[in-house]
């Protein structure tokens, strides 16, 4: 039984260009899942059900079902209603969504988190509702928003590799690639795996090391 | 070039996808089961006095938590068979799924049991009880009320990805819609259906675990 | 009954305990006075182990007491200890609090560790709180149970942590009471208190500490109608001009 472990450089390459494509994917995603999200979060409190049943809805069937049927409705039944789907839209498309539903949910409680208190100091100083939002509610509720959206960009370049079911060539697909070639499945998986190892404990690091110390002291000055 | 739905030409294949469905179910509850014993042991080896204890469960959180589902159960499958190793797909599925589970169990019980009051412990303790006793009548039953949520969270998400596991040809429930699609052709139809049964399954346990907290006594 | 030896005791660079010598015999009750700060919580809780000491030694019944040997718990069962903050069983009923370490430690049957339990909960005046959770009882309810608890142990000393400072005012006498019964009934006792009135009719002999050391001890008239340091005359002054 020969263990050959070694993976030639052009494999490498082929890999950090598969893991490049995979970080790219994932800032997109979260680009416009932020987008999506923040229209999706404030409308989750909004007090009127036409507006808020729709978001409610969104968030809770993108959570409630699996980000591969999504991947997979997106790709493979949009073309039978005539709207053609390349892999990468699929995949931006389908993590943009799916980024959109969580971090909705996720801003939806940040913005709950602010005190009400807050908002009826602001409307009893004068100022407008759009102010109270901007300067009162939006500041204290990033404090609280930004570190659970963090730790779900690091579950997204973990959750990316699904996008490699559907055929789009990221980390997982461009490993599986090069297996196929070279017939070492560990060899090439555990490389992948590494990879993928060093982008998500390097953001956790980064986490734990900077964000939580800027996000966690209390605002009441104790 | 139009598409006209029947959804008709899929209810034949239901008996079929409900299959797959229990055995969706039942890869997602035995690595649950499993997966939480050992991330409650591992979470406990991540606070004991030992320090290999420590440096172990830490490492293995560290790298279950920091790769993709997916590449672990290629590893399991596909990679061992490099050294002549190989798993049949659902034994494969189920561990590389416990292996994960534990890993994210782990961090929800450490976070569980340092958010009980440590005068609780110290209320344990001086009445003459071992440290054991304890954490097994005192701090473990209060943590438990922090950590059933994010437990149960951890389950749904876990019950979710188990979708990949048709990429390794276990017949779950995703691989048997892929073949009532290539025997259909209604690919619309059938995920959509599929996709009705994971979101039914995800929210009937949501509804069930919310009752369950309510009837908790207030604390 | 217990005896403190030069201990010596260190938070990191803070010295919190500078050569405390005391010794305390059966029955008696030791009332420890001071500024906060000055050690006085530590030297109870190094007593029966929940802190490891420095330097010196420290004794229960002749055994020394290390923190970190397997048996420390073996000595816990004999010296109770009712912390400031109650600490009871968030999850279990008054009854239950006071039964789990009867059960599992003197590994007594159901219904004799009830009896004991139920016999203790009327001692301390809540028979009928037996099956309320602490979330439901009043600080001074709560104490009270936690006294209870304490005493279903059989201790032959009990160690008390300032068990009335976290109370609001009036609650604070029918804790008090307790003490002071438990007191007459010939309890060992070391009690952290700023309770002065308390101080005077329970004590035995009262100790003032500052700054981790005794200033001062002697009986109570001693202590509080003749003091002869400084710092105890500044202290009682401060203490009971209110």
């Amino acid at each position: 039984m020969q263990i050959d472990t070694m993976i030639h450089i052009g494999d490498w390459l082929f890999l950090l260009e598969g893991a490049g494509v995979t970080i790219a994917l994932c800032l997109q995603a979260m680009f416009f899942g932020i987008l999506i999200g923040l229209i999706v979060g404030v409308a989750r409190t909004a007090k009127t059900r036409v507006i808020e049943l729709p978001a409610t809805a969104y968030i809770t069937i993108i959570r409630g079902t699996p980000l591969l049927m999504q991947l997979f409705i997106i790709y493979y039944c949009l073309p039978l209603f005539g709207i053609n789907m390349p892999k990468f839209l699929s995949a931006a498309l389908g993590l943009s969504f799916y980024t959109g539903a969580y971090v909705g949910e996720i801003i939806k409680a940040g913005l709950q988190s602010v005190d009400v208190g807050q908002r009826e100091a602001a409307r009893s100083l004068g100022m407008v509702p759009w102010q109270e939002f901007r300067y009162v509610v939006l500041p204290q509720a990033l404090r609280v928003i930004i570190p659970p959206t963090f730790g779900f960009l690091i579950a997204l370049v973990k959750d990316s590799s699904l996008v490699s079911i559907i055929g789009y060539v990221e980390l997982t697909r461009a490993s599986k690639l090069v297996v196929a070639r070279t017939f070492r499945p560990f060899t090439l998986y555990l490389a992948a795996a590494v990879l993928y190892f060093v982008l998500c404990y390097g953001l956790s690091r980064f986490d734990v090391k900077y964000l939580r110390k800027k996000f966690s002291a209390s605002l009441t000055g104790t | 070039m139009g598409y006209t739905i029947h959804f008709t030409e899929v209810f034949p294949y239901l008996p079929l996808l409900l299959k797959g469905l229990l055995l969706s179910v039942a890869i997602t509850v035995v690595s649950t089961l499993i997966g939480t014993l050992a991330g409650l042991f591992s979470a406990l080896a991540s606070l004991s006095h030992y320090l290999i204890a420590r440096k172990t469960a830490n490492t293995y959180v560290e790298i279950f938590r920091n790769t993709p589902l997916l590449v672990q159960m290629y590893l399991i499958y596909f990679g061992l068979g490099q050294f002549g190793v190989q798993i049949n797909p659902i034994p494969a599925a189920i561990i590389a799924m416990t292996l994960n589970t534990g890993a994210y169990t782990t961090v929800i019980f450490q976070a569980g049991i340092q958010a009980v009051d440590v005068g609780q412990k110290e209320g344990g303790l001086v009445l003459g009880m071992t440290y054991p006793q304890t954490f097994r009548h005192v701090i473990l039953p209060q943590a438990f009320r922090i950590i059933f949520p994010p437990l149960v969270n951890q389950a749904i998400s876990l019950f979710l990805f188990s979708a990949v596991a048709s990429t390794i040809t276990v017949p779950e429930l995703t691989h048997q819609a892929m073949f009532v699609d290539s025997v259909t052709w209604r690919t619309f139809e059938v995920f959509i259906v599929t996709t009705c049964l994971y979101f039914a399954c995800t929210f009937l346990v949501s509804i069930l675990s919310d009752l369950y907290e309510r009837t908790r006594p207030a604390r | 009954m217990i005896e403190a030896r030069e201990v010596q005791k260190f938070f990191g660079s803070l010295h919190v305990l500078r050569g405390i010598s005391l010794s305390v015999q059966k029955s008696e009750v030791l009332v420890v006075i001071g500024p906060s700060g000055s050690g006085k919580s530590t030297l109870l809780r190094c007593i029966n182990g929940l802190e490891a000491i420095n330097g010196g030694e420290i004794f229960v019944e002749g055994a020394k007491v290390d923190p970190h040997s397997r048996d420390v718990h073996k000595l816990r069962e004999h010296v109770g200890f009712i912390f400031q903050r109650f600490n009871l069983f968030g999850h279990l009923t008054a009854l239950e609090n006071i039964t789990l370490a009867p059960r599992l430690v003197k590994k007594m049957s159901n219904t004799e560790a009830n009896e004991v339990g139920l016999r203790w909960l009327t001692q301390v005046g809540l028979s009928d709180k037996a099956k309320t959770y602490p979330a439901q009882l009043s600080g001074g309810q709560q104490q009270r149970v936690a006294i209870a608890r304490a005493m279903a142990m059989s201790p032959r000393a009990l160690l008390m942590d300032e068990i009335t400072s976290a109370l609001d005012p009036e609650l604070v006498n029918e804790v008090l009471e307790v003490v002071t019964l438990l007191a007459r009934q010939g309890m060992t006792m070391i009690v952290v208190t700023h309770e002065m009135g308390f101080a005077r009719n329970v004590a035995t002999r009262v100790v003032l500490m500052d700054e981790g050391k005794i200033v001062e001890a002697g009986l109570p008239s001693d202590i509080f109608d003749n003091p002869r340091q400084e710092r105890t005359k500044a202290f009682l002054n401060k203490v009971l001009t209110h």
